[in-house]
């Protein structure tokens, strides 16, 4: 500043950035959380912000994405042995304890030492195995120090198949504690995405950046007639408009429902559970950007529109022409505000949208809060998942956030 | 190039409020004429300008351009070129583009378009900033563009609403000149608006003063008088017309009518003093109230055999020397406006202010006005020499 300052302005200003920084990690407090709490293993809404390696999973996020996760449990009461045969190869015989009732199956066999060079879990052996299993020559089997040698060779490196096709299991050996002490026999479970998570983050983006396209379209000419168009009860209609627009959309869901079904019936394609439907709802949410255009269009001086008018322009290509180019930082914004509000609202959307593959990514991630199980883990994927087209658009816009466009056009 | 006639054309904006801001406005104003509205704030000039442009709805009257009667035409039929006051360059666009603009719109040949361009670019010095924008020219560039963008599209009548007046004084002389210059070239009407009477002076073949109505608000017309420059600086019809071209303004001093000759009047001023003006006042009556009207650049050494009109003596209350003239403000109780009395000399004067100066008063310098301030006629013009 070129005005001369007191001394303490020194001091004044570090307390002013050192606010700023506590203010400013105080917003990014929640942030931190839901990121956190997205790579913890488990759906729990506690725990440590950073997360610990030990308990992190990317779990939660491979559901999001639309992978499948593959986990290892412990089968419950399992006991492990292995049957020498004549040639010199092994058959593995496992007998489990599962829903209460015993069962036990017996692999096909297999030389140990083919599966010893396997490297990793994605290469291992697959043998299929059998529940006919006939008397085991106690003979055969091996001892148990042989048998847990064996457990250590085989862990990770062959996989066990029961069953057929659909029914199919897969069982695998694993150390049952870190020092691997002992070993048992592990299911495979693979879990299926239980939620079309990217399907919902393309519903979001598509219906958000239509809505706002239009959005723009529909607030940019009614600012124009607004600003510039002189005709009876243009305050009213404005201050009207506004007054309108305070009641939230939430209080008329019943009645926005009956009106898309109706309307459904006539313009299928409009209706209920469809996104031109939902697109169609959010039209009505005009009258704050009306406002905020209609100022805008107010800074730039009418001679303009005038001369434009006199040069040969109607007053649509003067609008297009003249108007717009100037106006684009507004336009910028609005365009934001409008895609912001789409991808976030929530109350209107889980009204209209019906099918699970049509929903938003704001209704859809409240599937994962079943009401005695909140999956917070998945949720938080998802909630992060919804904040990365606002981000982008948001840093791709910023390029026409200029000032200054007038610039020249007017003196004084 | 085309004509523009104006008949009993009047504006009212708020048609429940029932003001006017014109009224009866009758202009006849011929092909190649560069006539000057000039007026107080508030009087209209502008508002005269933009009906016929066709910015601003007639409420009543026609507006014949070229003929044709154009009241309900839009501005861009017209056939008529504005530039603004605060020049309404599109920021957004080159100069080139500016200009283009309404060829472009019209669907011109691109060559067309270029040649028309570089041609007035040509005209008006602008051939090295054709692809700079606005923001990055000067004052009298930007006033220049938007002539340019009036030149360009041919019109036959030329608006201008006050473009001199967001420049320097310097510039604003330089461009007074191009403007004179363009209007011998292009030969084109021309209608200026403008509150600044030396370009009123200078430039118009004939000038438009008009009154607000506000300040008489029954009058038949707001338009005071439409003649030559000359004609309104030695024959006003009114007391505001007088008052309102010269500068500095015109002296007023009240007096009654003493005698009334043919060709000459002697007025009895309140202070006593007898001055002879050269106006016929027989229509009015030995007695009448009046307005003894003065310029200051008129008023002669008492001692000089100019003097002939009679003789002035106030006291000095400020001097301003120029260097190029001397102006004296004096406090006389016959003035009109307050005690205001004031002489414009070319002539360095000895006085200091609180003496006591005494001012001659050629009587072919006089002007007269009656009570209601329409003035008699002149029967004299005084020369300066």
């Amino acid at each position: 500043m070129a005005i001369v300052q007191p001394k303490s302005l020194k001091y004044r200003k570090a307390a002013a950035h050192i606010f700023m920084l506590f203010f400013l990690s105080l917003i990014m407090f929640p942030l931190l959380m839901i990121v956190a709490i997205s790579f913890r293993q488990g759906n729990y809404s506690v725990g440590d912000v950073i997360p610990k390696l030990s308990t992190s999973t990317l779990d939660h996020w491979r559901l999001a994405l639309g992978f499948d996760v593959t986990k290892l449990n412990r089968v419950p009461g399992s006991v492990v042995n292995f049957v020498n045969t004549d040639d010199g190869k092994v058959q593995m015989y496992v007998s489990t304890k599962e829903d209460d009732s015993f069962r036990a199956f017996i692999s096909e066999a297999f030389d140990p030492e083919d599966v010893k060079k396997v490297e990793s879990l994605d290469d291992a052996v697959e043998v299929s195995s059998s529940f006919d299993v006939e008397s085991i020559d106690s003979g055969k089997l091996s001892d148990s120090d042989s048998a847990f040698a064996l457990c250590k060779l085989l862990a990770h490196k062959i996989v066990v198949k029961t069953g057929e096709g659909d029914s199919s299991l897969r069982y695998i050996i694993d150390k049952n504690d870190k020092e691997g002490t002992s070993y048992g026999i592990y299911k495979e479970t693979i879990t299926p995405p239980p939620f079309p998570v990217l399907r919902w983050l393309w519903n979001s983006v598509k219906v958000a950046f239509i809505t706002s396209f239009l959005i723009i379209c529909l607030s940019t000419t009614s600012a124009y007639a607004f600003a510039r168009m002189k005709f009876a009860g243009k305050n009213t209609i404005l201050n009207g408009m506004l007054i309108f627009q305070m009641f939230p959309a939430v209080l008329a869901l019943v009645a926005i429902y009956a009106l898309f079904d109706k309307i459904g019936e006539y313009i299928p394609w409009l209706g209920l559970n469809t996104h031109g439907g939902l697109i169609l709802s959010y039209m009505g949410g005009i009258a704050l950007h009306i406002w905020t255009i209609k100022g805008y269009f107010e800074t730039i001086d009418a001679s303009l529109e005038e001369a434009a008018a006199i040069d040969g322009a109607t007053p649509w290509q003067a609008f297009r022409l003249i108007l717009l180019p100037l106006s684009v930082p507004i336009l910028a914004v609005v365009f934001i505000l409008a895609f912001i509000a789409t991808v976030a609202e929530v109350p209107v959307a889980s009204v209209l949208l019906l099918d699970m593959d049509e929903l938003t990514l704001a209704v859809g991630a409240q599937q994962y809060l079943y009401p005695q199980n909140y999956l917070w883990g998945d949720f938080a994927a998802a909630a992060v998942l919804s904040g990365l087209p606002i981000t982008i658009v948001f840093l791709l816009a910023q390029r026409w956030l200029v000032g200054g466009l007038t610039a020249g056009g007017v003196k004084g | 190039m085309a004509d523009v006639l104006l008949q009993k054309v009047r504006k009212n904006y708020n048609p429940v409020l029932l003001k006017d801001t014109l009224r009866n406005i009758n202009l006849d104003i011929k092909d190649g004429d560069f006539i000057v509205f000039v007026g107080p704030s508030g009087c209209g000039k502008s508002t005269l300008l933009r009906m016929i442009a066709g910015l601003e709805d007639i409420t009543d009257g026609d507006l014949m351009i070229g003929g044709k009667r154009v009241n309900d035409v839009p501005p861009s039929q017209r056939n008529i070129g504005m530039v603004f006051q605060s020049y309404a360059l599109y920021p957004h666009m080159t100069v080139f583009e500016n200009m283009a603009f309404g060829l472009k719109l019209k669907k011109m040949d691109k060559e067309e378009i270029r040649r028309r361009v570089v041609q007035a670019a040509d005209v008006l010095g602008l051939e090295a900033f054709l692809e700079r924008k606005p923001k990055a020219l000067s004052g009298g560039q930007r006033q220049r563009v938007a002539i340019g963008r009036c030149i360009v599209q041919n019109p036959s009548v030329f608006l201008f609403d006050e473009p001199l007046s967001n420049l320097d004084a310097a510039l604003r002389v330089k461009m007074r000149l191009e403007i004179a210059k363009l209007h011998r070239e292009l030969n084109a009407t021309i209608i200026y608006v403008t509150h600044d009477q030396v370009e009123a002076m200078t430039l118009a073949d004939k000038i438009c003063v008009l009154s607000p109505l506000a300040m008489n608000p029954q009058t038949e017309s707001n338009l005071e008088q439409f003649g030559a420059p000359l004609e309104l600086y030695n024959h006003p019809v009114n007391k505001f017309v007088a008052g309102f071209i010269g500068s500095p303004k015109m002296n007023f001093l009240k007096g009654e009518i003493e005698s009334v000759a043919e060709d000459k009047c002697v007025v009895k001023l309140s202070n006593g003093e007898k001055i002879t003006a050269c106006v016929d006042a027989r229509r009015a009556q030995v007695g009448n109230t009046v307005t003894l009207g003065v310029r200051p650049e008129h008023l002669v050494k008492a001692d000089s055999d100019k003097a002939d009109g009679g003789k002035i003596s106030c006291k000095v209350s400020v001097t301003e020397n120029l260097g190029a003239e001397f102006f004296v403000y004096m406090d006389c109780e016959s003035s009109e406006v307050g005690s205001d009395f004031t002489v414009k000399s070319d002539c360095e004067l000895d006085v200091r202010p609180g003496d006591t100066m005494e001012v001659g008063i050629p009587s072919s310098a006089c002007y007269l006005f009656d009570e209601e301030g329409k003035a008699f006629p002149r029967t004299a013009v005084y020369k300066r020499s």
